[in-house]
């Protein structure tokens, strides 16, 4: 009986209460998963999809890179060619320079992308198009109630001025249109000559959204001098 | 003698299988209550959204994106701050996330929007005492069309018309499914508790069912948490990131809870099999 007594006490087995669940918890989860998996596995990679690396940044703060080179210093003007691996290229959302029509009373933040943060602080290029001394198109958009309001005063001849931390850029207007919206033809974006294009709402301080969109155009006065292939 | 003995293991893998579909069982009616108390529930849906101010958040996007529009017609910034401000952004959303509860697959009403922007328009005319022959009807109703589109991708919510749809035709079969597994859970319960003569016994099968059931709830949320999936969603707005996130920690709250109460159950019942083993045992001993 002692004996008896023995066994059964020692057939309190507390493993037991740990082992038995953990097993249960695995065969239920790999059942699923073999279960699951062959139909699922597509809605998991698709749902993979909508998750990024990180978490996103909403903040309505933008970050600024630009910092202004002396209009004095042998970099601000220099026709000598920067590599551009000593460029720090310009992240979406990011303010990279400044754009001035001194004769349009036009001083507004340059931003590289045209999102709503860029053009209710500056102006923004469209990040489709290239930044300047590359050699490409830079299409520079801005509200005509704002920052290119002063696009209304503007003239063949004058002179636009672009600061970034890599150097200054002069440009001089060359035509100013008025075009639609979507109107393809009014800049080409592939052009290998590099060009700037400003545009913004037209006609000007009407009230009410417009279809019509006014370019002004620029040809640069320097050469592109940044180098791609160092 | 090996007789008894194969009979006493019999018995055993027999109850042991019994605790792993009643653990199953459990573990699937959890995920159902879960689901039903979180995603089937529109005042869960409410409810994340007044947590993480997602009313204040919609409301701030539609005037930061309606000034934007503004200052590309002419229009003072004041315009929208005050237009938003008198409308009621809250009562849009809730309309719109009401009708998909009901079945109504509904897109957005812009209709009282639209009126109210025409009329806060002419109000802002009339104050700025601008000559109506120089208003463009056509520029207007552009801006107008403009802002009915920026308002219908504020109020809305990606796929929600999708995945509504879903919830509507599946509610039933849900709460059929949950009366099921919990029938079926009873049925198992009731099972080991009745066919087994020992009471310690039938307090130790069931504790191995409410333990498993305990982890195999928790192990969700902790994958989810250790992921940090939740936090790295891609979705375009401040406002639906916001509440994606509120949403989705308050449902995998509910498996916490669930899998505390699974908790509590297998401690209580392991103290019903200490003492009722102490019982058995010490009155085989006398």
């Amino acid at each position: 009986m002692q004996q008896h007594n023995k066994n059964r006490r020692h057939s309190f087995n507390g493993k037991n209460f740990v082992i038995l669940p953990i097993v249960f918890c695995a065969v239920i989860y790999l059942t699923l998963f073999f279960v699951i998996s062959p139909s699922a596995s597509s809605f998991i990679s698709m749902g993979s999809l909508f998750f990024s690396d990180g978490a996103k940044d909403f903040s309505e703060e933008y970050n600024n890179i630009f910092v202004p080179i002396d209009e004095n210093s042998s970099q601000a003007e220099s026709s000598d060619s920067i590599p551009v691996s000593e460029i720090t290229f310009p992240k979406y959302g990011e303010q990279f320079g400044e754009l001035i029509i001194e004769d349009c009373q036009i001083n507004a933040r340059l931003f590289f992308g045209d999102d709503n943060v860029a053009l209710n602080n500056g102006v923004g290029i469209y990040n489709g198009s290239s930044i300047p001394g590359y050699g490409k198109t830079i299409l520079v958009a801005g509200h005509n109630n704002t920052y290119f309001n002063g696009l209304k005063y503007a003239q063949v001849g004058q002179r636009v001025k672009i600061r970034t931390s890599y150097g200054n850029y002069y440009y001089e207007i060359t035509d100013i249109q008025i075009k639609q919206y979507d109107d393809s033809s009014a800049y080409d974006l592939s052009a290998d000559s590099e060009n700037l294009i400003m545009y913004t709402c037209y006609p000007f301080d009407e009230l009410g959204l417009t279809p019509q969109r006014c370019f002004v155009y620029a040809k640069p006065l320097q050469d592109s001098n940044i180098d791609k292939n160092k | 003698m090996n007789g008894h003995k194969h009979h006493t293991k019999a018995k055993s893998l027999l109850y042991g299988l019994l605790s792993f579909f009643l653990t199953l069982t459990l573990f699937l009616l959890s995920i159902c209550l879960v689901m039903q108390t979180t995603i089937f529930s529109k005042s869960f849906m409410t409810s994340a959204m007044g947590s993480c101010g997602y009313y204040t958040m919609v409301a701030d996007e539609l005037k930061s994106q309606l000034k934007s529009l503004g200052d590309a017609s002419g229009l003072d910034q004041e315009f929208a701050q005050d237009f938003v401000e008198g409308y009621d952004v809250q009562s849009a959303v809730d309309e719109y996330i009401s009708a998909f509860y009901v079945g109504d697959t509904t897109l957005v009403d812009t209709e009282e929007f639209e009126q109210e922007l025409y009329a806060a328009l002419d109000d802002y005319i009339d104050e700025k005492g601008i000559d109506r022959e120089t208003v463009s009807d056509e520029n207007l109703s552009y801006f107008v069309s403009q802002a009915c589109d920026i308002y219908v991708n504020e109020i809305s919510i990606p796929f929600f018309s999708y995945v509504a749809n879903y919830i509507y035709n599946y509610s039933t079969p849900l709460l059929i499914i949950t009366i099921v597994l919990a029938v079926i859970a009873l049925a198992i319960a009731a099972v080991i508790i009745f066919t087994n003569k020992f009471t310690h016994r039938r307090y130790r099968y069931l504790c191995y069912s409410t333990i498993g059931t305990a982890l195999a709830t928790a192990i969700i949320p902790i994958t989810v948490q250790l992921s940090g999936m939740i936090s790295k969603i891609n979705l375009e707005t401040r406002s639906l990131y916001n509440l994606f996130v509120s949403y989705a920690n308050a449902l995998f709250s509910y498996f916490w809870i669930y899998c505390g109460i699974f908790f509590v159950v297998s401690v209580i019942l392991f103290l019903l099999y200490a003492k009722a083993y102490k019982r058995a045992t010490t009155h085989h001993g006398h």
